[in-house]
């Protein structure tokens, strides 16, 4: 039946494009795997990366299920470009249900992982169960090996990865792994790969309540695409448009995301001491200037001409020594200005700490800015945090609570499993200053300065993220051009006027990026990615650029379906209490709150934008326009009229 | 003047498009273990088209040719009888064995090297000579 489809979609040739064509399914529990080919009715209409991976979720996944029982399934998707000359597109994503928000959870990584993986026969794979005992796989070539993790557990990420390439003999091998973070189940543990993370959402204790340490990767097959002509020429025009001829991917080359944490100072969005306020007296210590001048080198991701991030070796002081690649502008707002911290090597500390414990920077920081305001209005004592005094500014009270929490000693068994569990644990009003949605902790950019991103925070799929739409820049950054991602929207910065209408242009964009996947750092014009993606795959209903948004419209639409089973209603998406009502104290947002009559507007106005039910599901005849009747069947709210 | 190739691997970020473009120029695919140029953390593996080629005298038949025009170390796939010997015999692991066991190596896209055209951050360059010379003048002086 593959074939006979693979001849129909592809005028006249017989070989595999830009896809490997197979999907790797592995049951830890039994210690078994099979090969089952690509679906390819899914790639077409969900293209790869989170939307292919979305549409398998649905299959796999039972809407209850225990994120950190052996029935969670946990997905790891490349996309169509994935290995391919085609500019930033060498990451992969993780997708599984979280542990951390008991919902959807897709994260991305880049590194070099993602094409081995391509080139070892498989667009995926698709973790099931549980191992009896520590294991890790060895995916070499399209053979699969079940080997003993005994000996890797405790280790850190670098050890890992470190580790397993001397085991098997090989450097060239790459590896994904999980810290002592993830094994002991810390629902913000990321899964590292290749010094990069899939940082958000807990996707670390998923892997290790699955028994299952690391996946080793070697690949020696390549990847070929369907018009090789036009490919290498929409390649290169890319390259020499969305890279290098577009302002608004300068800063990845100039000084890397440090440099937005500037933008985030001006724009009074940077949130500090814990969404106190959106401006840092601190910030000129820990912009992109003071992160360049401790830089070594830099390093790219696979397939990347833009290199964004650097390393940096701290050349003095108490943190001597300390080696980094980062830290990123969400690091330096979670574990900086949010715990009031202005010096950059306590930082690089810091992060380094995370990374190698193989702990989010994001949700360690808001969780350990939330203790410090605790600590501070007197809801926790010493006497609770085992004698450290965490006053905001305290460094090395923030250097001690990353290695509890890694460990989970102390205090940091509570906070190991982020603030909404942490605040809901401590009681005692601590939930008032717990800043997160949905579980997951905000990033750097406070809505009080940006209503639209707490309209974007308040919808994102996985919980409180800055990825799934970036309104900030235009709304309140003043950028202009491709960050509108199409035709500027008519809009003032504190009206709730046409917000919705930005942020859904914004979150499709994403969504159907987020399935080639090509990074964010580039290309903002679904033009150019669409002719990349018809041109590696020969699906030629991609030419026109309409089947591309609508491709990102149809994948938002089943994971706010994944969502809804899951249990999400329209009072889940919302803000944290302190952005509705503690009004900030400088910068061009002073004295303001994000109103709650202005945010309920917002958020009618996308539902009725999207045509959803003002619980915000999906109706039946959006689901159909957007032809998704295989899923309607399993949809529980349509009724009647749906079957 | 002749032009030759020159890796500055302090620059180098490691994005692999040197090898992407190579082996889709050389073998009409994407696949790093098939190109001519390979990236290593902190290394990179290419034949430096050496004045005295190491790999052309272990050659028993005669296969490896030094190019007098443009430089370039070329093996001729019609002689080449795949013992590997050259692999073996290059100090810098210039000569690449592909997943297939065919012997890869860079032959300077006949002058115009599509790896140079790749590298964005300007790590490797092809270059006249001379300029080269100065190049490292100035950074031992």
């Amino acid at each position: 039946m593959t074939n006979v489809n693979k001849f129909k979609n592809r005028v006249g040739i017989v070989l595999p494009y830009a896809y490997a064509e197979r999907i790797l399914h592995v049951d830890l529990t039994t210690r078994k795997y099979t090969v089952e080919p690509l679906n390819l009715v899914y790639a077409r209409k969900y293209i790869g990366g989170k939307g292919l991976a979305a549409r398998y979720l649905f299959d796999l996944l039972k809407p209850g299920t225990d994120p950190l029982g052996p029935e969670n399934v946990l997905i790891i998707m490349t996309g169509p470009l994935t290995g391919t000359l085609a500019p930033a597109a060498g990451k992969y994503c993780v997708v599984t249900k979280s542990p951390l928000t008991g919902i959807w959870l897709d994260s991305y990584a880049g590194g070099y992982f993602a094409p081995e993986l391509k080139y070892a026969g498989f667009d995926g794979v698709v973790i099931f169960g549980r191992a009896a005992k520590p294991t890790y796989l060895f995916i070499d070539d399209g053979e699969v090996e079940f080997r003993d993790a005994e000996g890797l557990m405790g280790k850190t990420t670098s050890e890992t990865d470190k580790a397993v390439k001397e085991e098997l003999g090989d450097e060239t091998i790459k590896v994904m792994c999980i810290g002592p973070a993830g094994e002991r189940l810390s629902r913000i543990a990321v899964i590292s790969s290749c010094g990069r993370h899939h940082g958000r959402g807990g996707a670390g204790a998923v892997m290790g309540a699955k028994n299952l340490k690391a996946i080793a990767v070697r690949g020696t097959g390549g990847v070929t695409v369907a018009c090789p002509e036009e490919f290498l020429r929409t390649c290169e025009e890319s390259i020499k448009k969305d890279v290098f001829g577009d302002p608004n991917a300068e800063f990845g080359r100039s000084g890397g995301t440090p440099e937005i944490l500037m933008w985030a100072q001006e724009a009074g969005c940077l949130p500090t001491r814990n969404y106190s306020n959106g401006q840092f007296e601190g910030a000129s210590k820990i912009d992109a200037t003071a992160v360049l001048e401790l830089a070594v080198r830099r390093r790219a991701c696979f397939q990347c001409p833009i290199a964004c991030s650097r390393w940096i070796r701290v050349p003095s002081g108490p943190y001597i020594g300390t080696e980094v690649e980062g830290p990123e502008f969400e690091t330096l707002y979670s574990l900086g200005a949010n715990c009031g911290i202005d010096r950059l090597d306590a930082i690089a500390k810091a992060n380094f700490l995370c990374d190698e414990l193989g702990l989010d920077t994001i949700s360690v920081g808001v969780t350990i800015a939330w203790v410090m305001e605790c600590y501070e209005k007197g809801i926790l004592t010493p006497n609770d945090t085992g004698g450290i005094e965490l006053e905001f500014g305290n460094h090395e009270a923030m250097i001690t609570l990353i290695e509890k929490i890694g460990k989970r000693e102390g205090i940091g068994d509570i906070l190991a499993d982020g603030v909404a569990l942490a605040a809901q644990r401590i009681g005692s009003g601590s939930e008032r200053y717990a800043v997160h949605v949905k579980g997951l902790e905000l990033p750097g950019y406070d809505p009080r300065a940006s209503p639209a991103m707490g309209l974007a925070y308040a919808t994102a799929d996985r919980g409180g993220c800055h990825l799934r739409a970036w309104p900030v820049g235009v709304e309140a950054m003043g950028a202009t051009g491709s960050f509108w991602m199409g035709t500027p929207i008519e809009i003032d910065r504190w009206s709730p006027k046409n917000k919705a209408m930005l942020v859904i242009r914004m979150q499709h964009q994403y969504a159907a990026k987020f399935s080639l996947i090509i990074c964010d750092f580039c290309c903002w014009n679904n033009e150019h990615m669409t002719n990349l993606l018809w041109t590696a795959t020969g699906f030629n209903e991609y030419k026109d650029v309409r089947m591309f948004e609508l491709a990102g419209e149809r994948i938002t639409n089943l994971i706010r379906v994944i969502n809804v089973l899951e249990g999400i209603t329209r009072k889940d998406d919302t803000l944290p209490p302190k952005i509705f009502e503690d009004p900030l104290k400088s910068g061009p947002a002073k004295g303001r709150v994000l109103k709650r009559e202005d945010f309920e507007k917002m958020i009618t106005d996308y539902y009725e934008l999207r045509e959803w039910d003002a619980e915000g599901r999906p109706i039946l005849k959006k689901l159909k326009e957007l032809d998704m009747e295989d899923i309607i069947p399993k949809i529980t709210w349509l009724g009647g009229d749906a079957r | 003047m002749k032009k030759v190739l020159m890796i500055d691997i302090k620059k180098c970020t490691e994005c692999g498009l040197c090898e992407l473009a190579c082996s889709y120029k050389k073998e009409g695919e994407f696949n790093p273990r098939k190109a001519g140029i390979y990236i290593l953390p902190k290394n990179v593996l290419v034949c430096r088209h050496c004045e005295k080629p190491l790999c052309a005298e272990v050659c028993k038949v005669g296969a490896i040719i030094k190019d007098e025009l443009t430089g370039a170390v070329l093996i001729d796939d019609q002689k080449c009888i795949g013992c590997r010997a050259c692999v073996a015999a290059c100090p810098f692991g210039g000569i690449i064995l592909s997943p297939d066991g065919k012997v890869v190596k860079c032959d300077l896209c006949r002058g115009n090297p599509e790896c140079v055209k790749y590298c964005f951050i300007g790590a490797i360059k092809w270059e006249e000579s001379s300029k080269v010379l100065a190049g490292a003048r100035r950074l031992h002086r």
